[in-house]
């Protein structure tokens, strides 16, 4: 199904972050402050199109960035659960590449990221990067 | 009525309420219902006051989540039964200070009596745990959590203690035989 292949993209707003997922060059993207106040009505649909996007890819490389500034505990599950899509991916053979982004005077978001890394087994890159506080 | 409009007890009342708010050292005080466009125009109020202050980036960033988590708290429970107060479900009090060494948020809400033990018992058991027991609960915590879940309250309060370092403040006071307030009270320690 060719609708399966669309990208997504969501712009940022003041609760959630910018998503960028491009089936053509295999690179997504989740970037910003995740706040929202229904985690599940925001992710679900991110979810929803990752799981479909399974079934229809063919390619052998996908990067995922992550760079979050901020985000609230609703939505460290979904957040959890598309890293645990992302592990399922691996363990279909696909060569899945995680980045952990965070500000370099952000010493708790590395250490979220590190969190995170434990509940898979893909490696997650933790990637610093230098930022002023938004 | 005086002759100027104002009747001399909300003037009293007014003068207490400031000189409250300046003892108590409380930069913001808001009663009402709590939602998600009040949380987002609050966090962005935080935002920009301590960034004015040349908080400490760190600081910022922890006293912004907090407020976030306990905002959102409150307005989970919009559809809460009525409590037979008149105060609607997921309306309260918010509150945020600043002392010297420190920045304290405060929540206050109508909670069901059914409901005070579970968050007596979370948060005293929460308040037992050191640094590291907090993070291994943590991820307990969101490895057992369901995806459909609204985010359990439990998350909430173990970040809150896992990123200030705080012990939680709390505090209830019975309104009626269904209800008592909730008290809420978090410190952010500037450095």
């Amino acid at each position: 199904m060719n609708l399966k292949k669309t990208p997504l993209f969501f712009k940022p707003t003041p609760s959630t972050p910018e998503v960028m997922f491009d089936p053509d060059r295999n690179v997504f993207e989740i970037k910003g402050r995740s706040i929202p106040e229904h985690a599940l009505s925001f992710y679900g649909p991110i979810l929803e199109w990752l799981r479909a996007y399974e079934e229809v890819t063919r390619v052998h490389t996908i990067t995922f960035h992550f760079q979050l500034d901020y985000f609230n505990t609703p939505s460290a599950k979904p957040l959890l659960e598309i890293f645990r899509i992302m592990d399922e991916w691996t363990g279909k053979g696909l060569r899945v590449e995680l980045l952990w982004h965070y500000r370099d005077d952000d010493p708790e978001m590395r250490e979220v990221g590190e969190e995170f890394s434990q509940f898979i087994k893909t490696p997650l890159q933790l990637v610093p990067f230098r930022g002023f506080a938004d | 009525m005086e002759e100027n409009q104002i009747d001399p007890k909300f003037t009293k009342f007014a003068y207490e309420f400031h000189t409250t708010m300046v003892d108590r050292k409380l930069m913001l005080a808001y009663e009402g219902e709590i939602n998600q466009q009040l949380t987002k125009t609050f966090a962005s109020m935080a935002k920009n006051t301590l960034e004015k202050d040349e908080e400490d980036n760190s600081v910022r960033r922890k006293v912004f989540h907090v407020m976030v988590e306990c905002l959102q708290n409150i307005g989970k429970h919009t559809d809460d039964p009525d409590s037979g107060t008149g105060i609607s479900p997921g309306s309260g009090i918010f509150l945020v200070g600043k002392t010297k060494d420190h920045y304290a948020i405060t929540t206050g809400n109508i909670v069901s009596k059914t409901r005070i033990h579970e968050i007596r018992t979370l948060l005293t058991g929460i308040n037992k745990l050191d640094p590291d027991d907090l993070k291994t609960l943590y991820k307990k915590q969101l490895r057992e959590s369901r995806l459909s879940e609204k985010g359990g309250a439990g998350l909430g309060f173990i970040d809150i203690a896992k990123k200030t370092g705080q012990k939680i403040g709390f505090d209830f006071i019975e309104v009626n035989e269904k209800v008592d307030f909730f008290l809420l009270k978090i410190r952010i320690k500037r450095n």
